[in-house]
């Protein structure tokens, strides 16, 4: 498919993850002063933000996510590959809020951009689920975590040509703009969404598990 | 002259713009720097360290209070020169080669800061030849490295072992931190302290210079 390119009221971020990842035990009540920021914020992205995706199908065939991964994709008739993105205008925002030197912004905004781009992957997913009905659609994986390295984004990005949704790698295989997810996804009539990674990784080095952790 | 506990209970609560009226007007008072700084300022640092130590504050206060720091330290950067106000130590920050992360790293930063280091902040996906230069160039009493992912972390080795062979490891002594970093790892890499967060990393930080 053409990558989609979406306003940010098509995407729907989970404003208690943004303040979950700031450390609030209870993310449905957070400091008003921080919300006050993050809304504003929010209010900043939606004005000038168009988060976009693509998807393609391929295979695993070059690539090599780990076995945690391998069973998370089980059942697969079909792979698809993806590159989900806050978008370049998302990134000279941030860059501009960086330049204002609020650290305080800054950090509020970082969190939003990862919010965004997950939620555009919901939306990618969402996509390839109405697209693939009524076959089962995994959960989405990406190369830097539940062990799968980082170096084979190149192998992903290069099987999407020219069309990378504006995304680029550089020399150390990240992504520019910084808040894009690239990944994969199973698709077939055996295809359950399964226990998600955190929940079946014990890595405990993992930073993901680590907020489990804390969060009991 | 203004109450000056109410410029420790300004940074304390993260009222940036009351700690630079607070310091302002201490200032024209005739106050001195140093025991703005010392007598109150870090102790509103500290305090909210302790708090977020006790889970009784988060990581947006310490960005508060460490913005309202920076603010009431820029109002007195002009009288500091000379005034017998020190660093604490100078330190060299940077995320390691491979990772873009760097909200935990600058929250760091800007902790180290607050409590009177002078931090120099490389920035991201820093390789190891360019952190070698760095030290080498700014010769910082700590250098400070970070990373997110378990597939980066591995990089830290590796600017440990070139700072070895070009000479500088003893001139420097090197913290690391991260969420998938560990008191073990931080050891079998050859660091000389780990920190879980960015209170932790500045009570390491004093305790390193």
């Amino acid at each position: 498919m053409d990558f989609r390119r979406m306003n940010m009221s098509d995407i729907k971020l989970d404003m208690s993850e943004i303040f979950r990842s700031m450390g609030y035990p209870d993310p449905s009540s957070p400091a008003q002063d921080m919300e006050a920021v993050v809304m504003s914020l929010v209010e900043r992205f939606a004005a000038v933000c168009h988060p976009r995706f693509r998807y393609i199908e391929s295979s695993v065939e070059g690539l090599s996510p780990k076995g945690i991964i391998m069973k998370g994709l089980s059942g697969a008739d079909k792979y698809l590959l993806f590159i989900a993105t806050a978008g370049m205008e998302f990134q000279q925002e941030i860059d501009k809020i960086a330049q204002e030197g609020d650290i305080v912004k800054v950090y509020a905004a970082d969190l939003i951009g990862s919010e965004i781009a997950e939620a555009t992957v919901r939306e990618c997913v969402k996509a390839i689920e109405a697209d693939y009905a009524p076959l089962g659609v995994s959960n989405p994986y990406s190369p830097g975590y539940c062990g799968w390295v980082l170096s084979e984004q190149r192998e992903i990005f290069s099987r999407f040509g020219a069309d990378t949704c504006g995304v680029k790698l550089n020399d150390s295989c990240l992504m520019y703009p910084i808040k894009s997810v690239s990944g994969i996804v199973s698709v077939g009539a055996a295809v359950e969404k399964r226990e998600y990674g955190c929940a079946i990784c014990g890595r405990k080095d993992c930073y993901k598990n680590r907020l489990k952790t804390i969060k009991k | 002259m203004a109450d000056l506990q109410q410029l420790h209970d300004a940074i304390l609560a993260g009222n940036m713009n009351a700690a630079i009226a607070v310091t302002k007007e201490a200032v024209e008072a005739g106050a001195q720097p140093g025991d703005l700084v010392n007598g109150y300022m870090i102790k509103a640092m500290e305090d909210i360290g302790a708090k977020f130590e006790a889970g009784q504050a988060y990581v947006p206060n310490l960005l508060m209070a460490a913005r309202a720091m920076k603010g009431a330290l820029d109002v007195l950067k002009p009288m500091m020169q000379g005034s017998g106000v020190t660093s604490m130590g100078k330190i060299v920050i940077a995320t390691v080669k491979g990772d873009l992360h760097d909200i935990g790293k600058n929250l760091v930063a800007s902790m180290l800061e607050g409590c009177g280091f002078e931090v120099i902040n490389l920035g991201v996906d820093q390789s190891d030849q360019k952190i070698v230069d760095a030290v080498n160039q700014h010769h910082p009493d700590i250098l400070a490295l970070s990373a997110l992912l378990t597939t980066t972390m591995g990089n830290m080795k590796v600017v440990i072992d070139a700072l070895t062979a070009a000479g500088l490891r003893d001139s420097v002594k090197i913290m690391v931190g991260g969420a998938p970093i560990s008191e073990a790892f931080a050891k079998e890499i050859g660091a000389d302290g780990y920190s879980a967060n960015a209170n932790e990393a500045v009570a390491l930080a004093k305790s390193l210079v």
